[in-house]
């Protein structure tokens, strides 16, 4: 396998609605942002291979709906593939784009995310988050768990109930409120972020309206529409475009994907309720893959959806211990100064979760952070499908 | 009604509508509206679910499926063939499962924000069963519809290792459907309940809830007619927002409030917010709180929606969820208006 670096990425702002736009103009939208990163001469006629993550064809008004991206992009007989794996669609979509580089058979990819999700609409109130929710839920089996009201959120709350069952002194309300505080602060920094430039206070988060289990709005994250690109080359391209754009060198050094069973029980291939063991078996891949460790990690890009999940999935990365998550806020480990910067530019609670494009964000969002910090090693997690099954982490290293 | 009557003319010449309208937004933005994508009437077919599907609605039974080799028991029969890779696909055996068990080891979820197919529905509650018995014991969990014979689902009736008892709706009644099938805390049934397989839902006692009687306290007391004197000066400040008075003008409810300090009443109407002098016979809802502070709380900010998620307000019915969520509004579009 050889050596595969990002050498460019682009996000669109994202917002709740984009009403000047269909999902067409929307991934043009994305497309210009990365273009305006990188050297005047070049265009997307450079690249030989795409993949893109679409969440689902609903949210599109589309089956199928990448068919027709590639006019609007001007793709035109390039390969050309689509992934869909719920909210870790767009990490998913970044590795089928690594491994089209990593194999040798091409010099220059992208992995592209698109996604047009508030166009769901519900007459009975008159809004569009309560049918956005409906048509994430088609997410769950129609002859089980679908008629009882299943959603997003249920299922992320039940495994963080699970979460609190085997650690119940994890997860406090203060820790939780004070995370989603920091994840805002940082998101100010950045004018595509979709709430920018609201500011968030952890008692705004403590106060907000509960609901589900005891888990606030102020915890969840927002649904966007936007577009999010990434270029992946190999090594002696990377060198030439990295040189045309100053910028340094960031190898994707390490991959771990995994997906566990939708069905808890206590069978060989049943999701234990307790962990999100997917993401756990991703980390350890990834790390394996880049000959590090959790404490190596300075910059971490996370599929926060939900701010308790967010807590447990940093103690699935290995960087906290099982049952104390919320110690990563009280240490300081993961606040202004401290050893760990989480979605440094907002994450999905802040900045946005255009689904498909969301990993590309976070890799956006890390990729400058690494840049900007000269951070050695960083990390990139998606997480998504019905109860969370599947897990996705990028390990980059910034070559000095 | 018959499930297939409700496919009548007019839903499906909308479903099928090919023509969508171009309309402007406020502000001019433009939309289509109705397009027919994904607006499918479907057949689906049953396949390997008709099995469990036809034993829950000719003999209310939840159908399991046990692997001769491995042993394990997948609730319900949702696979036909063993998915452990060394099973190599053996056909599955099909075993009644019982309908006792208990929560399996996460606390169940209850849902207050509905999603659209759920809508008027909330709160409602659904949680993972380990089915077992003596006998038997599923090595899948199961999801199931959670239900009290004590009034609204609220937090506090089920944990992690809840005992609990499946309840199917009576003969003639069932469709064959996971709708069929709720579990119940044994805590609430009778010895004979707990005892009779199955258990339909004309054996259970439908009791009206009643507000919790509070003891008598002082300090509560003392505080209560400072609390009706914030509500009314609370709803002096409501009623000059903007945002308030477009929404009251659609809303219509009266609610009483049942605290340890006294009962009040408030309504919606004629587009504004009253505190009643006198308590209605009828309300739309009632909520119980025993300190009335937490009243005074409301009237500064703080959601009464998050007291009855935390088990710390008591509601009457369904109707009250949606009315705390009106109600949690009021304090929030006078505050972006700037009259309170």
């Amino acid at each position: 396998m050889g050596k595969v670096y990002v050498v460019g990425v682009g996000m669109t702002k994202m917002a709740g609605r984009h009403l000047d736009a269909t999902y067409w103009k929307l991934a043009q939208m994305g497309g210009r942002a990365l273009l305006a990163k990188m050297p005047d001469d070049f265009h997307l006629g450079a690249v030989s291979f795409v993949s893109f993550g679409i969440y689902n064809d609903i949210f599109e008004g589309h089956a199928i709906p990448e068919t027709f991206l590639n006019d609007v992009l001007g793709l035109h007989l390039k390969e050309f593939d689509r992934v869909t794996t719920g909210g870790q669609t767009g990490i998913a979509a970044m590795t089928r784009t690594y491994d089209a580089v990593a194999s040798g058979r091409h010099r220059l990819a992208m992995a592209f995310g698109v996604e047009k999700a508030q166009d769901s609409y519900d007459p009975q109130t008159k809004s569009t988050t309560p049918m956005v929710v409906d048509t994430i839920a088609f997410s769950w089996p129609y002859w089980t768990q679908w008629p009882l009201g299943v959603t997003a959120s249920s299922s992320y709350a039940q495994i963080i109930n699970g979460y609190r069952q085997a650690y119940p002194k994890d997860l406090e309300l203060d820790a939780r409120c004070k995370f989603i505080e920091q994840l805002c602060r940082q998101g100010l920094k950045n004018p595509l972020a979709q709430r920018y430039p609201e500011k968030v206070t952890a008692e705004q988060v403590r106060d907000s309206r509960i609901i589900i289990s005891d888990i606030r709005l102020g915890e969840v994250c927002v649904y966007s529409e936007g577009a999010a690109a990434v270029l992946l080359a190999e090594e002696g391209l990377a060198r030439e475009i990295c040189a045309a754009t100053k910028r340094p060198m960031i190898r994707v050094a390490g991959i771990g994907h995994a997906v566990e069973s939708t069905y808890v029980g206590r069978g060989f291939q049943h999701q234990n309720i307790h962990l999100i063991e997917s993401d756990k078996v991703a980390a350890e891949r990834a790390y394996a893959m880049a000959g590090i460790g959790p404490e190596q990690v300075g910059v971490v890009g996370q599929h926060c959806a939900f701010g308790p999940q967010g807590l447990i999935t940093m103690a699935m990365l290995g960087l906290a211990k099982p049952g104390r998550a919320q110690d990563l806020v009280y240490d300081g480990t993961m606040m202004d100064g401290g050893k760990v910067v989480v979605d440094p530019y907002g994450g999905l609670i802040y900045a946005g979760h255009a689904v498909g494009a969301s990993n590309m964000m976070s890799l956006y969002e890390v990729y400058h952070y690494m840049i900007e910090r000269q951070v050695e090693w960083g990390l990139v997690h998606g997480t998504g499908g019905a109860d969370a099954v599947y897990g996705g982490v990028w390990a980059l290293h910034l070559e000095k | 009604m018959h499930r297939t009557s409700m496919m009548n003319d007019e839903i499906v010449r909308g479903m099928l509508e090919l023509t969508p309208e171009i309309t402007a937004l406020p502000g001019g933005k433009r939309v289509l509206l109705t397009p027919r994508m994904f607006g499918v009437p479907q057949m689906v077919a049953a396949g390997e679910q008709s099995a469990w599907l036809l034993s829950l609605k000719e003999r209310a039974v939840i159908l399991g499926a046990r692997c001769p080799k491995c042993r394990q028991i997948y609730a319900p029969a949702y696979l036909e063939w063993c998915g452990n890779p060394p099973c190599r696909f053996e056909q599955l055996e099909p075993v009644d499962l019982p309908d006792t068990g208990e929560i399996t080891d996460a606390d169940p979820v209850i849902t207050l924000f509905a999603p659209a197919r759920m809508s008027g529905r909330a709160p409602f509650a659904h949680g993972l069963v380990r089915l077992r018995d003596a006998r038997i014991d599923a090595t899948v969990d199961m999801m199931f519809a959670l239900e009290t014979t004590d009034g609204v689902i609220r937090p506090g009736i089920y944990s992690a290792g809840t005992p609990v008892k499946l309840v199917f709706k009576d003969n003639g009644q069932r469709e064959g459907y996971i709708t069929d099938v709720f579990a119940i805390p044994r805590a609430e049934l009778t010895e004979v309940q707990c005892r009779k397989s199955p258990l339909y839902y004309s054996d259970i006692d439908w009791h009206e809830p009643k507000p919790p009687a509070y003891a008598e306290d002082a300090a509560h007391a003392g505080r209560f007619a400072e609390v009706r004197a914030q509500i009314a000066g609370f709803f002096a400040g409501v009623n000059k927002s903007p945002r308030n008075q477009a929404r009251l003008r659609v809303l219509d409810f009266t609610v009483r409030m049942v605290t340890g300090g006294g009962t009040l009443a408030i309504a919606a109407r004629n587009g504004s917010m009253e505190l009643l002098s006198e308590i209605p016979a009828q309300t739309t809802s009632t909520i119980a709180v025993e300190n009335p502070a937490a009243l005074s709380d409301w009237t500064q900010g703080k959601a009464l929606t998050n007291l009855f998620a935390l088990g710390q307000l008591w509601l009457s019915n369904r109707e009250g969820v949606r009315l705390l969520e009106d109600l949690d509004r009021l304090w929030r579009a006078a505050t972006r208006d700037g009259t309170l």
